[in-house]
């Protein structure tokens, strides 16, 4: 037994001891964080600084002078009706694939046994074809001349077309990003406990009941993530636009993809600060409500 | 003549199965002409060893910046045989040629050589990118049809040379429009009628310029008055259009449109398909393009510089034109060309059409913003 010890009370030397461990696990996050200022920070604040210039468009050199020229630019005719249509289409999509997986990730986790992975394997199989080569197969679905139209016409005597219209984009994203709503629900179902529906059902809930109140305010952790996932994803989408929409429907995605890429940088850079503040927003939004309901419930019991 | 603006083009390659049919039988032509290759496989007017020196001495993997597939079938096989020890690596275009210049400032020296239109000649100089070549560096620049050379943004043949031109018009299915379509009035007119059978080109230049053309005003006006009003006309007619599409010829051949916005050598190749699509050179007239080779300063300029001047050889803008339809630039090329090419009426217009033609030049910046915005108020309408 070392002297020191004797002399120094137990409890000191084990708080050193794991302090000492926790610095030298902190030296091991190093590379991470130096990873993420060199990629993540570092890109940003040039991103940020873009935002604030004006490009000269035969050298492409860009005049960082702080002017908010950018910004205005990005939030006036025609950039602001696209951001709005590009919202309004996101929320679409990811309330619709909401609906869509939820009943289907609930389905899957009431199967029981060895039959739930191969179903699960069926339900996610299309969305390991690659996603621009669905893109193309629901244009050749939604066309003039496609199952769709011909299926409308015969039934209701007029042909739905949908290819190169805004419902056209949305069916194809609604489909791309399913999956991603499908399995953070699953994820989420998963975990909630047989147990918690029988005690529901015990003490009298109907199946709608327990749903309401149980199932899906345990499962709201999978929901708000679904639509986290689906909706940023499809605010900024522009493979769907090009291939369904003909290029007709101009979405921020698309604007992004084209002034970033070279058009005009700066006004490129401000619309994506401009959209990851809004995103920043809800997140905070999101976590503040969930908190406050969080100490709501503390307080009711 | 004058350059175009940015272009996106070249899906027919992709989507058409003609295209396909075309570059077998153009490797078929030449294969059959096997002598005409062999003398291709030589430097510029080869004459003996000397330059069988020069050419060995030549060696390198050139990049090479291009619309995909947009070059002879046999070109890039002969000019590595002619030149032992260097072959092209084919860097395929995503999207317009502007979306590629930032690349040039960025990673200046990894390309060589580029396909270019002309509207990106004064950008590329502004860049410091281009390398530039005497007339003893590249002697068959000479073949190039003088109607071809000393363009206003290259007036003394230092940095460029054409390829290949051609001009947007009008392509339509006489089997299903039975009225008769000579302008793009008539085009407009009949917009109603066939509402959602009418498709444009995705290209700002070709559809905007349309619409500049409709109302009687340049493509190349930088005029804010009538610039809006084109936009607006486009805008008033987008519920008619069917799409904005790369080329137009898939759709007229598949029936989704019926009328489209097309340029000439996709018309060409598509009536040989069908015969039913026709094409139009409206009587307000049109917009052209003229694209070409240019070499980017960097340590294989000499080997780019060398390929510029293969590539102007009869027998290699033969092999490019019996490949991809087009007309060719070069003269004495029209003697390897396939007949149906050389007899089109769409690739060889008569002179009152040529007339009619409007060439593009590199806007200003302020023209080039003011186009950007009308552009994108109509695609976001």
């Amino acid at each position: 037994m070392d002297e020191g010890v004797g002399r120094v009370p137990r409890f000191l030397v084990d708080q050193h001891a794991r302090r000492r461990g926790t610095t030298l696990w902190s030296l091991a996050t190093i590379p991470d964080l130096l990873w993420a200022l060199l990629f993540f920070a570092a890109p940003l604040a040039i991103l940020i600084a873009f935002s604030f210039g004006t490009e000269d468009s035969y050298t492409f050199e860009i005049d960082i002078n702080g002017t908010l020229d950018r910004y205005r630019e990005a939030l006036t005719t025609p950039y602001l009706e696209t951001l709005l249509r590009s919202l309004a289409l996101g929320l679409i999509t990811s309330v619709v694939c909401l609906v869509i997986a939820f009943p289907t990730a609930l389905a899957l986790t009431r199967i029981k046994g060895t039959a739930r992975l191969p179903v699960l394997f069926v339900v996610l199989f299309p969305f390991v074809v690659s996603f621009t080569v669905r893109t193309y197969a629901w244009l050749g679905i939604l066309r003039a001349d496609g199952p769709v139209a011909q299926l409308t016409n015969s039934v209701f005597g007029q042909p739905l077309v949908l290819a190169y219209t805004p419902g056209g984009i949305a069916v194809g994203m609604i489909h791309g990003y399913l999956v991603l709503a499908i399995l953070p629900l699953y994820a989420a179902l998963d975990r909630i406990p047989l147990s918690v529906l029988d005690a529901a059902d015990d003490l009298g809930a109907r199946p709608f009941r327990t749903f309401r109140l149980v199932t899906v305010p345990m499962a709201m952790p999978g929901i708000i993530a679904a639509l986290a996932l689906v909706g940023i994803l499809a605010i900024g989408e522009f493979t769907v636009p090009a291939i369904l929409g003909g290029g007709k429907t101009l979405l921020i995605g698309n604007v992004l993809a084209e002034q970033a890429g070279g058009a005009n940088q700066p006004l490129g850079a401000a619309i994506a600060v401009i959209l990851m503040l809004l995103f920043t927003l809800l997140g905070a939004i999101n976590l503040l409500s969930r908190r406050r309901a969080h100490r709501l419930e503390l307080n009711q019991s | 003549m004058n350059p175009q603006p940015p272009q996106t083009r070249r899906a027919f390659l992709r989507i058409g199965s003609y295209a396909t049919v075309s570059a077998i039988a153009g490797s078929a032509f030449l294969s059959a002409c096997g002598s005409d290759a062999d003398k291709t496989a030589k430097p510029a007017d080869a004459d003996g060893a000397t330059k069988s020196a020069e050419a060995r001495k030549l060696t390198g993997t050139l990049n090479f910046v291009n619309f995909e597939g947009w070059l002879g079938a046999n070109t890039a096989a002969a000019f590595t045989k002619a030149f032992p020890g260097a072959d092209l690596n084919q860097i395929p275009i995503a999207g317009t040629q502007e979306s590629w210049l930032p690349k040039v400032k960025d990673r200046r020296g990894d390309y060589d050589l580029a396909l270019v239109d002309g509207a990106t000649i004064p950008k590329l100089i502004a860049l410091d990118a281009l390398a530039s070549f005497t007339a003893e560096e590249v002697p068959n620049a000479t073949n190039v049809d003088p109607a071809f050379r000393n363009q206003a943004w290259d007036p003394d043949n230092k940095y460029f040379v054409a390829t290949d031109y051609g001009r947007t018009g009008i392509g339509y299915r006489k089997d299903i429009v039975t009225e008769p379509i000579t302008s793009y009035a008539d085009m407009f007119a009949l917009l109603p009628k066939y509402s959602g059978k009418v498709a444009v080109l995705s290209r700002m230049g070709s559809t905007l310029g349309m619409a500049m053309k409709r109302l009687g005003y340049s493509v190349n006006s930088n005029d804010p008055a009538e610039v809006a009003a084109a936009r607006q006309l486009l805008i008033d007619s987008k519920k008619h259009f069917l799409a904005l599409v790369d080329s137009g010829s898939p759709s007229l051949i598949s029936g989704d449109a019926v009328i489209a916005l097309c340029d000439d050598y996709d018309v060409a190749a598509a009536s040989a398909e069908n015969p039913n699509i026709v094409w139009v050179d409206p009587t307000e007239g049109m917009s052209a393009y003229l694209e070409g080779f240019v070499a980017l300063k960097g340590p294989r300029e000499d080997l780019a510089k060398a390929f510029i001047n293969f590539q102007a050889a009869p027998e290699q803008n033969a092999d490019f034109a019996n490949t991809l339809t087009i007309a060719p630039v070069v003269p004495a090329a029209a003697s390897l060309i396939k007949p149906e090419i050389t007899k089109s009426k769409i690739l060889f217009p008569p002179d009152d059409v040529k007339q009619r033609i409007e060439f593009f030049v590199a806007r200003p910046q302020e023209g080039e913003s003011l186009w950007m915005k009308a552009w994108d108020e109509f695609r976001a309408s």
